[in-house]
């Protein structure tokens, strides 16, 4: 039997007697499903945003955003994530540099691997629970901490939890790359520790550590189960004000409003990621 | 990594007594190298495990503090509630297998395709997949709620979530199995399946698949920890799944023991899963040639 | 085969020194790495280390470069004592075997990295830049990125960063391998450059081809951490010994052809 030609893009031609689909159709079911279950919302969304809830397009819903409450929302939401993502990052990077500078096969470096896999993922409401039986206010077994339930700070704490083991998955290939021939000719040519750092290690490291901070921010903005599991009362925080409209029993359930907020926050973590997207290619280029 | 550097310097390991000489510079530097990362192995150590063993002992605590009682973890099954435990147990297993079949139908077959026979599409399939990473699930759930207020028509139960929480999973599945697509060469398993008159359908389900299980069990895992720790989408939408469930306890009886033994159980289910999956993995690739 | 009547006089300001190891030891773990090791070489001497994976060449290299410590023996350069002197503060040019240059820098300004360090004005440090780079003949590939030339320009490039940065007066030269990533192109392309640029200084050179090693003043075979011979080719030839029957059984591999000819390069791992 003979094979059957294929060409660059896989299509085959078709055979005598009998014409097959072509290729593209096997990713049909792929697309509707996507299409209806993340780009449909999305496009509701975005659409939806823009809608008055008689119908009709109009700016009023993201100018009703211009309220000192959903201001403060917003703030909100960026003191936390600014907070969490630069301490996240400084400590993940301090791990990580740990965990790299060890034998690559060592029991200690999968460990840590491993557990930041388990633990990336260890989130929302049991995490608030972990937390509250460690310092909780009546309840803390290590301590009662009376600022448990203070904004920022308090909530910082738990996010710090899950954002130093994203760090360390994000930003340990970067220290990795850093080749040994690179310190040691830093050394040879006259330079001390200090002078590799300044010249070399930190400036191929600075486009990863951003990149890797900004990820965190994306990450932390994004967290809803965790912070409604800390307060749900009170909402600081964007993410929270849109669970509030969603669920709320207050007259119509709110679409418009969480739209607009949700729009709002697309906008936010689109503009966040693309520039974790850039600096990752920034830093790649040297990665050769 | 230069093959002849026959010691990387990085990964010197720790000199034993070496005999009198001319030795210190760089052994210094090692030790204090050292030094600091045990240090911090040992804070950071700590920071990460004091939560989970708060979250078992406070699980273990019996009616007087300072006593053990494993009734907590006997709750998980027969906590009443209000509101009761073990349906959002149930519901959150079968939408973990539900979410799981769907991943094996839909996305493997999917990107193997994809991979063999349409390549232009993988830059799309890659933007879909990882997508969901740039659409929090915050938002997502705004976007869903009309979708499902439909679908609520029907008066289906929390199992329609599997809808969505196929798409929160995709950009882990995504990654997991990129990883064991590329890892191994399917375009010539591929090629030499078809000179041998395999067809397509058994290429990709009796050569390729095959050859990427350990990827697609990792996907898997992946999926299932991301099923048993969902709250996002479920609450909003006023789902009752284990999550929202914990949640609902704890807003009843704040301080309620099966908060922490279920919590505790999830962890470890968690952990479980991934020791499974690198120890069968470990053992696959020690039995490769 | 060439010989030192080859490598006349250039960069005169560069006074090359003598570099006598004495009993060098060094173990890892239970691994010795050198037992005992005695060498000298001499002022302006190019010198090969030869011989198989893991006899201790490269351990040899980097205890001299500072780069480890020695568990005991002492190391002189030019007269001094460097044994217990820091790897930044000994003065040597070194040349690794892959990664050498700094990615983020240009060419320019990985050769001038040195002088950097030490403060030298830029101008001053540009014009030394670029005479290093016209002596490896890459001048106009000054402003271009190490990602933007080919492997043997990396090498020619790391030669010219180690000449630079050793100061006038002084004129040790390292190299580790420099060819090993590069095939025989690659290689022939950069050989006669790190020849002639390195005429004044005393060089130390790690390799296992035959086609590098023809062209230095003595060889030096290593083996099981120490030096079991020590001579020019011509030398270990007559001697007939591990040189020798490496040699000849590289030699009858290539009835019909000279290396260059071959698919294969002459190297010195038969016997490892």
């Amino acid at each position: 039997m003979t094979a059957a030609a294929t060409t660059e893009t896989g299509a085959r031609p078709p055979r005598a007697g009998r014409r097959s689909a072509p290729t593209w159709v096997g990713t049909v079911p792929f697309l509707a499903y996507t299409g209806v279950f993340l780009l449909l919302p999305t496009g509701i969304v975005i659409w939806n945003a823009f809608r008055r809830p008689t119908g009709g397009f109009t700016f009023s819903n993201i100018s009703a955003l211009n309220t000192s409450a959903v201001r403060t929302l917003f703030v909100g939401s960026l003191e936390l994530c600014v907070i969490s993502a630069l301490i996240g990052a400084v400590l993940g990077a301090i791990l990580a540099y740990a965990v790299a500078s060890g034998r690559q096969d060592g029991v200690v470096r999968r460990l840590y691997l491993a557990g930041s896999g388990v633990l990336a993922q260890f989130g929302g409401v049991t995490l608030a629970f972990a937390f509250l039986a460690t310092i909780g206010p009546t309840s803390g077994i290590l301590f009662h901490a009376g600022w448990f339930y203070d904004f920022p700070w308090g909530i910082a704490l738990i996010y710090i939890y899950f954002q130093i083991p994203l760090m360390v998955l994000v930003f340990l290939p970067a220290i990795d790359g850093l080749k040994v021939q690179w310190r040691e000719a830093a050394e040879n040519l006259g330079g001390s520790t200090w002078h590799y750092w300044r010249y070399i290690g930190g400036p191929l490291l600075t486009p990863a550590f951003l990149g890797a901070t900004l990820l965190l921010f994306a990450n932390a903005l994004s967290a809803y189960a965790t912070i409604v599991a800390w307060e749900d009362q009170i909402a600081y925080v964007v993410p929270q004000q849109i669970g509030v409209a969603l669920i709320s029993e207050v007259g119509l359930v709110n679409f418009n409003q969480a739209d607009a907020l949700a729009f709002g926050m697309i906008v936010m973590v689109v503009i966040v990621m693309s520039g974790y997207f850039l600096l990752q290619r920034r830093a790649a280029r040297w990665q050769r | 990594m230069a093959a002849v550097n026959e010691i990387p310097a990085l990964g010197v390991p720790a000199e034993p007594q070496a005999p009198q000489g001319v030795r210190g510079l760089r052994a210094s530097q090692r030790r204090r190298l050292n030094a600091f990362r045990y240090v911090a192995f040992t804070i950071f150590g700590l920071f990460f495990l004091l939560p989970l063993f708060a979250m078992i002992r406070f699980s273990l605590e019996g009616s007087k503090p300072g006593t053990w009682s494993v009734a907590a973890w006997k709750q998980i099954a027969s906590y009443q509630g209000p509101p009761p435990l073990l349906p959002a147990i149930e519901i959150t297993l079968e939408l973990a297998v539900i979410t799981s079949l769907v991943m094996l139908v839909l996305v493997v077959p999917t990107m193997i395709w994809v991979k063999l026979r349409v390549q232009w599409f993988s830059r799309v399939l890659e933007f879909l997949c990882l997508l969901p990473l740039t659409i929090p699930a915050i938002v997502l759930v705004v976007g869903l709620a009309p979708i499902y207020n439909r679908i609520e028509r029907y008066n289906v139960s929390a199992l329609m979530l599997f809808w969505a929480y196929v798409i929160l999973a995709l950009p882990y599945a995504y990654r997991a199995l990129t990883a064991g697509l590329t890892a191994m060469d399917a375009t010539t398993l591929s090629e030499a399946a078809r000179s041998l008159g395999a067809r397509w359908f058994t290429v990709m389900f009796r050569v390729i698949a095959p050859n990427m299980w350990q990827a697609i069990l990792n996907a898997l895992m992946l999926t299932v920890a991301l099923v048993l720790g969902e709250f996002t989408i479920a609450y909003p939408l006023t789902y009752v799944n284990l999550q929202v469930e914990l949640f609902s306890i704890s807003r009843n009886t704040v301080n309620a023991g099966v908060l922490f033994s279920a919590s505790a159980a999830t962890l470890l289910v968690a952990f479980a899963l991934l020791l499974i999956l690198s120890y069968v993995g470990r053992r696959l690739r020690r039995g490769r040639p | 085969m060439s010989s030192t009547a080859t490598r006349t006089q250039s960069d005169p300001a560069r006074i090359a020194v003598e570099v006598q190891l004495r009993g060098l030891s060094r173990r890892y773990g239970s691994v010795v790495a050198l037992d005992n090791l005695d060498l000298t070489v001499q002022a302006g001497e190019l010198i090969a280390l030869l011989g198989p994976s893991g006899c201790g060449k490269t351990t040899t290299l980097r205890l001299l470069a500072g780069l480890e410590d020695a568990d005991t023996g002492r190391i002189t350069v030019g007269g001094r004592d460097i044994t217990r002197l820091p790897a930044s503060k000994r003065d040597m040019g070194m040349v690794f075997q892959a990664y050498s240059l700094f990615p983020h820098m240009t060419v320019r300004q990985n050769v001038a990295f040195g002088l950097r360090l030490r403060r030298i004005s830029s101008a001053h440090r540009d014009r030394r830049a670029l005479e290093m780079l016209q002596l490896v003949g890459l001048e106009t590939q000054a402003d271009r990125y190490p990602h933007q030339i080919s492997g043997g320009q990396q090498q020619r490039v790391a030669l010219a960063r180690a000449l630079a940065a050793v100061r006038l007066g002084a004129g040790l030269v390292l190299l580790d391998e420099p060819t090993a990533q590069l095939d025989v192109r690659g290689e022939a392309e950069i050989f006669e450059r790190i020849l002639a640029a390195t005429r004044s200084c005393t060089t130390i050179l790690i390799s296992h081809r035959f086609s590098t090693v023809r062209h230095v003043d003595r060889i030096a075979v290593v083996e099981n951490g120490a030096v079991a011979e020590l001579g020019s080719h011509d030398e270990l030839m007559a001697r007939r010994g591990r040189y020798w029957t490496m040699f000849t059984l590289q030699a009858q591999r290539f009835a019909t052809g000279t290396p260059e000819e071959g698919e294969e390069e002459l190297t010195f791992d038969v016997l490892a």
